[in-house]
């Protein structure tokens, strides 16, 4: 889509439009400006290209030569007289939808007076008109290019804008459709069946934090017995063990632990060890970590039950 | 080979539809959880709500102010969801750490109900990224409106993940990481 739109008549000023078109093109890129010889493709219909163009600039810049007002059709009429005309169209339209709109005067040429100009673009007068001669081209134009970065960005902003009304309306108007069969819930009103599953949920929280002090001395009497049976302190362990099956004396961890600092201890309590583990199924781990510390005349006492 | 493989990928997708069908009847309460999360946050924040279905997990709203009140909403379940899982499998997690082999009826319930809440905690993409859309009409704070959508890519990439048991792993995670954290908070 182009953002730049040059009017031009080509009796009047096809060469400076031309020069104007190559170095905006040259600065913004060939899709960014538009120019009815260059830029309409092979099989387009003209004026539909046209419309379409002039609906998304963000700036117009119209070339006035020296004919640009006075140039007639083959019956004498002034063009610019005639309401179909596409100069006068193109400015209208560029007035009408309140985007930049540049009169480049070219070749020594004046504004035309406002009672000169049709009606519907009166208000062209009323823009700073910027001349153009071909001493100091290039850099007229460079000026002009500064001007057209603003005209875009603020266009770029406008067409996010009217994207988010329109979004917006879209939303409004389909939450208005399903409105018209619904009304919003009650806010704060749940089902009872809801609250009394909240209600549940929290009891149930309520309840974990009252079991929560009763595991928590277990836990940390468990670790400090292995950091001890680690380090060889055979005696601490043994009593931190005997601790955590105070609290909960199904701990498996605990008795195996506790089994295996018997075992550290010497022979004298082996018996111990063999009583804390019975009835106690260990895994392929558990066994082979107990197998290092327990003398192997034991192991026929147990029964291997899962292979 | 590639018939036996069919097959075998067909018996596995199956069976994995069958568990997956068990496990989301199994893991009720999150799923109630995590819809009255989200209609108590739409309640705060004064966002109309017309039908809510707590059983299928779904819910039909009006517009949404703000993209600060669409991320409260999209992030509700992960919050309300991980940190009830954290609390209510917290006394079963303890005796499980010490290898307990008789756990009390109460404990296995209360860490069915924890994992159940905890495995839908991750909210869903499509859902998210709609309340997003919702609230970025109105809003049009940019690093909001990344940060929301970058959000929406990682509870994608959870949502996928569920097929390799990235719910399960998650709850489980969150009820071992935060007793280990107690333990070692109360060890110092």
């Amino acid at each position: 889509m182009a953002n730049i739109f040059i009017s031009y008549r080509r009796d009047d000023a096809e060469g400076y439009a031309g020069r104007i078109y190559d170095q905006l093109s040259a600065h913004f890129g060939t899709d960014k400006v538009f120019m009815d010889t260059d830029t309409i493709m092979i099989g387009d219909v003209f004026p539909e290209t046209i419309v379409h163009q002039l609906q998304r600039c963000d700036a117009l810049i119209a070339v006035i030569g020296r004919r640009w007002l006075g140039i007639s059709a083959a019956d004498g009429t002034k063009r610019l007289a005639d309401p179909t005309d596409w100069v006068r169209h193109e400015i209208a339209t560029a007035l009408q939808q309140n985007i930049l709109v540049v009169p480049v005067l070219v070749s020594g040429a004046q504004l035309p007076q406002a009672a000169e100009l049709p009606q519907d673009i009166r208000d062209l007068t009323l823009r700073a008109a910027w001349e153009i001669g071909s001493q100091g081209f290039s850099q007229k134009v460079s000026r002009m290019i500064v001007l057209l970065e603003t005209a875009i960005a603020a266009g770029e902003v406008r067409r996010k804008q009217s994207e988010i009304n329109r979004k917006r309306a879209e939303e409004a108007a389909r939450l208005a459709a399903y409105k018209a069969n619904r009304f919003p819930l009650k806010p704060f009103q749940y089902p009872l069946w809801v609250l009394f599953f909240c209600g549940a949920i929290l009891l149930s929280a309520v309840m974990s934090v009252i079991y929560f002090p009763r595991y928590l001395p277990a836990v940390t009497a468990l670790r400090a017995a292995d950091n001890s049976y680690r380090r060889g302190d055979v005696d601490v362990a043994i009593d931190l063990y005997r601790e955590t099956l105070r609290v909960d004396e199904s701990s498996k961890n605990a008795k195996l632990g506790l089994a295996k600092a018997f075992f550290k201890k010497g022979p004298d309590y082996d018996q111990q060890a063999l009583a804390t583990l019975s009835g106690l199924t260990l895994y392929k781990e558990e066994w082979e970590e107990l197998l290092l510390v327990m003398p192997k005349q034991y192991t026929s006492q147990f029964q291997e039950v899962h292979k | 080979v590639s018939s036996i493989g069919g097959g075998l990928a067909s018996l596995l997708t199956f069976q994995n539809r069958v568990v997956g069908w068990l496990v989301w009847q199994l893991t009720f309460p999150g799923r109630i959880m995590r819809v009255a999360s989200y209609r108590m946050l739409c309640d705060i924040n004064k966002v109309e709500v017309f039908e809510v279905n707590y059983f299928r997990g779904t819910m039909a709203h009006g517009a949404i102010p703000s993209l600060g009140t669409a991320l409260l909403i999209a992030i509700a379940p992960l919050c309300v969801n991980t940190l009830l899982c954290a609390v209510l499998t917290f006394p079963a997690a303890m005796p499980m750490a010490i290898g307990a082999e008789n756990m009390r009826p109460e404990l296995i319930f209360l860490f069915w109900l924890g994992i159940s809440i905890g495995m839908h905690a991750f909210p869903d993409r499509a859902y998210s990224l709609h309340l997003i859309e919702k609230g970025s009409i109105n809003d049009q704070r940019k690093i909001l409106n990344i940060f929301g959508r970058g959000l929406c890519e990682l509870f994608g990439l959870a949502n996928f993940l569920r097929r390799l048991w990235f719910d399960l792993i998650y709850a489980i995670l969150v009820s071992v990481s935060v007793a280990n954290l107690v333990v070692w908070l109360s060890a110092r």
